[in-house]
């Protein structure tokens, strides 16, 4: 269930993310709870099997500026990480990120659940 | 959230383009208290959103990386059109490359995500409105609505700033139309807008090129401040046929008055108002034409204008005083002091001595010239009538008659009254003409006037005789006593065969009307020798005697009879 207590036991800062939302909880939940559909994760990860760097980098460029004005910080470490890698077109072994991205959008999703 | 800073009550709109629905949503949140919110997903969509807004928009937050039409793109396309490219852009950026490549591209400011502090974003957004507006307000105040140049306030304001910078030599020139009134008459008023907007297009390219402003003053003249130029003629011609080729239009025809090298510590105002002078010289030309502002011309207005105002007071303190200058008669064997000419001289308090050869044809420019010589005509009818009365010598005084005082009706009533307030004969009072007043006037019947004049018991000279162009049948038709030959003759007969012809023929003429000469202007012994042998009876000239007072003119004359 999605509440400020089990957001923070996910290591989102709620407080920074709340206030971005004016701390508006209803919008900062609602927001919260688009994220875990975002079409951007299917994106990023396709474009990566397809080596296609600049339509991944633009995928997690458009994660990285949503997850990290949510806070959701265990999710936009590692999207933070990957939009560099991509930005400058690294070849590059990238599942162990896109796993750990998979692996923090589950848990989030969980949480959304009621 | 309070607000933390106000514009006015008015709920502007404010559009935020971002591909990215939660920074859309918390944007949204932040600042829809204050404002409407219009939201796009891209360039195009934002647009597309642009023209079809009821509501003009304030403010643009703008996101770059977005499908479609990214930020960059979108700042490129909104530069094309004119009804949105002065709407503020904010960007909305992670990137700092794109902070610097958006500001060069005209966005006002930048957004760094993620968003912290939304009062900050909410002042950023209400600050940029405000400034844009107050710009945009400035400007609008600041130029003609209908050709978009300055206005001549701010137009001074930014030759003052020019003044700063600038300080290589700059001309300020003025553009009149010929007849403005009527070609908007003729072609109606929109075809008159037209021709300005478009001569204002060809000054504003012109000034750009030549790091100058250009402003409308309150009348339908432009102003340009500008480089120096070397060739204002190569100009007129330059922008006569730009508007001639540019536009379909009538042929509208301007003049241009220039300051050239201004003095930087004359005021813009005054800088103006040389080179609207300068126009106003060739007003009455028809021609596309050029003048320059000559300073030397302008203090020479200066001083006219000066003696213009001072003119009045003058003569209420009695700064004009007469002078008297004989007139010899030189047939017999001894020469003898046989009348005068009253002449005026003015010495101003603070400008001395004034020669009246500049105050005459200024006054009689003016029509001043009527009130000057009542005065001289009441202070000479009474200084015959002291002579009379305290030395019991009675010398007729000539006195001059200018061509306005022809065209008035009293003219002779007004002699008169003088004479009889002096209690003096009017043949002790000889009126002086001018021949050319004779000759120019076209609106009064002269020879009716002089044949008034005589009948009341004036005696007529004809002055400066021979300068005139007079018919002989008008001469003939005149009931004159005296013809007096115009100077320039004496001057000239010892050097020129012409002029000494001349001499001879003015006096055939005397001769024929059987009237008398005189001669003026005579210097030399010479002269005085010549003319005698050609028959002239009197004689005035610095040879005998300069102009005098009255009281130096008293000893004179009883030298003379005593």
């Amino acid at each position: 269930m999605l509440t400020i207590e089990n957001l923070n036991a996910y290591g989102a800062d709620t407080k920074t993310g709340l206030a971005r939302c004016v701390n508006n909880q209803n919008l900062y939940f609602r927001l919260i709870k688009t994220v875990p559909s975002m079409d951007a994760f299917t994106k990023l990860k396709d474009s990566i099997l397809q080596h296609d760097y600049e339509s991944a980098f633009q995928a997690a460029h458009g994660l990285k500026g949503a997850l990290t004005n949510l806070s959701l910080t265990p999710l936009s470490t590692p999207i933070i990480e990957i939009t560099e890698h991509l930005r400058g077109k690294e070849e590059m072994d990238y599942s162990p990120l896109l796993t750990l991205i998979e692996e923090k959008r589950k848990e989030l999703e969980e949480l959304c659940q009621d | 959230m309070k607000r933390t800073h106000t514009i006015n009550h008015l709920k502007r709109t404010i559009m935020i383009v971002d591909d990215e629905l939660i920074n859309l949503e918390i944007l949204k949140e932040i600042l829809s208290e204050e404002y409407e919110v219009l939201t796009a997903e891209n360039g195009k969509q934002a647009l597309d959103t642009l023209h079809s807004s009821l509501k003009p928009v304030s403010l643009i937050l703008l996101d770059i990386n977005m499908p479609v039409m990214d930020g960059l793109e979108f700042l490129e396309a909104i530069k094309g059109e004119d009804s949105y490219k002065n709407i503020p852009i904010i960007v909305l950026t992670a990137e700092k490359d794109n902070e610097l490549k958006s500001i060069k591209m005209g966005a006002v400011d930048f957004i760094p995500k993620p968003y912290d502090l939304p009062e900050v974003i909410l002042a950023r957004v209400t600050r940029s409105i405000e400034l844009s507006e107050g710009r945009l307000i400035i400007q609008a105040a600041g130029r003609d609505s209908l050709t978009n140049v300055y206005n001549d306030h701010i137009f001074i304001e930014y030759v003052h700033k020019m003044d700063q910078y600038q300080e290589t030599p700059t001309d300020l020139f003025v553009i009149d139309f010929v007849h403005f009134h009527l070609f908007n008459e003729l072609n109606g008023r929109e075809k008159g807008d037209e021709a300005l907007i478009a001569f204002a297009n060809i000054l504003m390219r012109f000034a750009d090129n030549n790091h100058g402003i250009v402003g409308r003053l309150p009348s339908n003249q432009f102003v340009v401040y500008v480089a120096h130029q070397e060739n204002y003629d190569a100009l007129s011609h330059l922008f006569s046929q730009q508007l001639h080729e540019e536009n379909d239009l009538p042929d509208l025809r301007f003049h241009i008055g220039v300051y050239s090298c201004v003095d930087k510590n004359d005021s813009p105002e005054s800088r103006i108002e040389k080179a609207k002078h300068a126009c106003e010289e060739i007003k009455s030309t028809n021609a596309d034409c050029v003048k320059i502002y000559d300073d030397e011309e302008e203090k020479k207005l200066l001083f006219q204008e000066r003696l213009t105002q001072d003119f009045f007071q003058a003569l209420e303190q009695r700064q004009f005083t007469v002078y008297y200058q004989p007139k010899v008669n030189i047939q017999g064997e001894k020469f003898f002091l046989t009348s005068a000419e009253a002449l005026v001289r003015w010495v101003h308090p603070t400008l001395g001595f004034i020669s009246p050869g500049v105050f005459v044809p200024l006054f009689e420019k003016n029509g001043y010239i009527r009130h000057l010589d009542h005065y001289v005509w009441r202070e000479t009818a009474h200084q015959i009538a002291k002579w009379k009365r305290e030395k019991n010598i009675t010398l007729p005084i000539s006195i001059n008659i200018s061509r306005v005082d022809l065209d008035d009706p009293d003219i002779v009533k007004i002699l008169l009254s003088i004479c009889e307030e002096a209690n003096i004969s009017p043949d002790h009072l000889p009126l002086e003409v001018t021949e050319s007043a004779y000759v120019q006037n076209e609106e009064t019947d002269i020879v009716a006037v002089i044949e008034e004049m005589k009948k009341a018991g004036f005696r007529i000279e004809i002055d400066d005789f021979g300068a005139g162009y007079s018919s002989l049948n008008t001469l003939a038709s005149l009931p004159l006593d005296i013809l007096k030959l115009d100077m320039k003759f004496v001057r000239e007969m010892e050097k020129s065969e012409k002029a000494l012809k001349m001499v001879s023929i003015v006096a055939d003429i005397a001769r024929n009307l059987k009237v008398k000469l005189v001669a003026e202007g005579v210097e030399t012994l010479n002269q005085v020798q010549l003319l005698k042998g050609l028959g002239y009876d009197i004689i005035q000239g610095y040879y005998f005697s300069k102009p005098l007072k009255a009281s130096d003119f008293e000893a004179l004359f009883e030298k003379e009879f005593h």
